[in-house]
């Protein structure tokens, strides 16, 4: 599996491309801007773009659909809407790219709608979780509910995930649970004034 | 539209299960320069202008290497050990610095674009000249450092900064 992480001009949000090398299929995560890069990868590994999955809806992440969809018009857009009624339900929550099967992780709190993908040893997180930080929110109880997302879907996975976020570079669960000081115990209880 | 940055993250297959489990290093690192990676150490080596954008380089002892001029793009360099190191015109734009030990590293005009240094130790960095814009320098301990000249307007939150010189 190869992953190419694309540093956007939107907002410097990043868009990435997986490709898994032996089938030959392409999923794209979120799509700020379609750039020059990504076909010219698609053309140099000689795969096809199955899927796109949109992080959440903020312009920054979306906004060259227009563009992807002129270059693919039948391409599947993930999560499918009935994730958000059973995020728990393997049905809606499973997502194939070639011979690896991906989990889509409900992370409310950035947006009420905001997911993630576990897939190899990488969760992609778009902006519920950065290096060092996390979303912005426009309340308490959303900021808690985003903590507890990250606590409950993202710091249980092995220590040396690869964590790869909407903006900025690369870290790892390790990395974050150690020195993120949004995440840290006391935490919940600022958010909650306990 | 173009891009400002392509990284590419390629993974070793492992055997006994599809998880891919470990980052291969990108092509344009020397073997040499790998194994001396894999080994945990580049103390006190020479390699400046070296070009290591976007490589995974968590934990590294760099204390007291010549990185005069070298590219770290978007690097991951979380808990590094940077003490006594040369970066003077470093490009550590967007570099994940978590964590690192910066203790008396000359970083005289390095770029800290959008870096995020948080709970970085600085103490008597010299940051003279240095692009200092966007940089995270959450719950970050400056020290005594030098910032001369630095520009920018950094993230400043539970930032230790006794004895700074401006």
């Amino acid at each position: 599996m190869i992953v190419y992480h694309f540093c956007t001009l939107v907002n410097e949000a990043n868009a990435y491309l997986i490709i898994d090398t032996e089938t030959k299929e392409g999923l794209l995560i979120d799509v700020p801007a379609w750039t020059e890069g990504m076909q010219k990868t698609l053309d140099e590994y000689n795969a096809k773009l199955v899927g796109v999955f949109i992080t959440h809806e903020h312009y920054d992440h979306t906004s060259g659909l227009g563009d992807l969809y002129k270059r693919y018009p039948n391409i599947k857009r993930y999560p499918q809407e009935e994730f958000f009624n059973d995020p728990d339900n393997e049905k809606y929550n499973k997502l194939t790219i070639g011979q690896w099967e991906g989990k889509i992780l409900s992370l409310p709190g950035h947006t009420p709608e905001s997911v993630g993908l576990y897939v190899g040893n990488v969760v992609f997180t778009g902006d519920a979780l950065f290096a060092g930080s996390v979303g912005g929110t426009t309340s308490p109880w959303e900021a808690k509910q985003q903590v507890e997302a990250i606590w409950e879907k993202i710091f249980i996975l092995p220590e040396d995930t690869l964590v790869l976020t909407g903006h900025g570079p690369a870290t790892s669960v390790a990395i974050e649970k150690k020195f993120n000081p949004f995440l840290q115990n006391d935490t919940l209880s600022i958010l909650t004034n306990e | 539209m173009r891009e400002i940055a392509i990284v590419k993250y390629e993974f070793e297959p492992s055997p006994d299960t599809k998880q891919g489990r470990i980052l291969r290093m990108p092509s344009f690192v020397s073997p040499e320069l790998e194994q001396q990676i894999r080994k945990g150490s580049l103390k006190g080596k020479c390699i400046r202008g070296i070009n290591l954008m976007g490589v995974w380089l968590e934990g590294i002892d760099f204390s007291d290497a010549d990185l005069t001029e070298a590219c770290f793009e978007f690097a991951v360099l979380s808990s590094c050990n940077f003490q006594g190191c040369k970066l003077e015109k470093a490009n550590l734009k967007r570099a994940n610095l978590i964590g690192a030990n910066l203790d008396r590293a000359y970083l005289r005009g390095a770029d800290l674009y959008y870096a995020r240094l948080t709970c970085a130790s600085l103490k008597q960095a010299d940051l003279s000249d240095a692009n200092l814009e966007r940089t995270i320098l959450r719950c970050a301990d400056l020290s005594g450092a030098r910032l001369t000249n630095a520009r920018g307007n950094p993230i400043i939150d539970r930032t230790r900064m006794e004895g700074i010189i401006s």
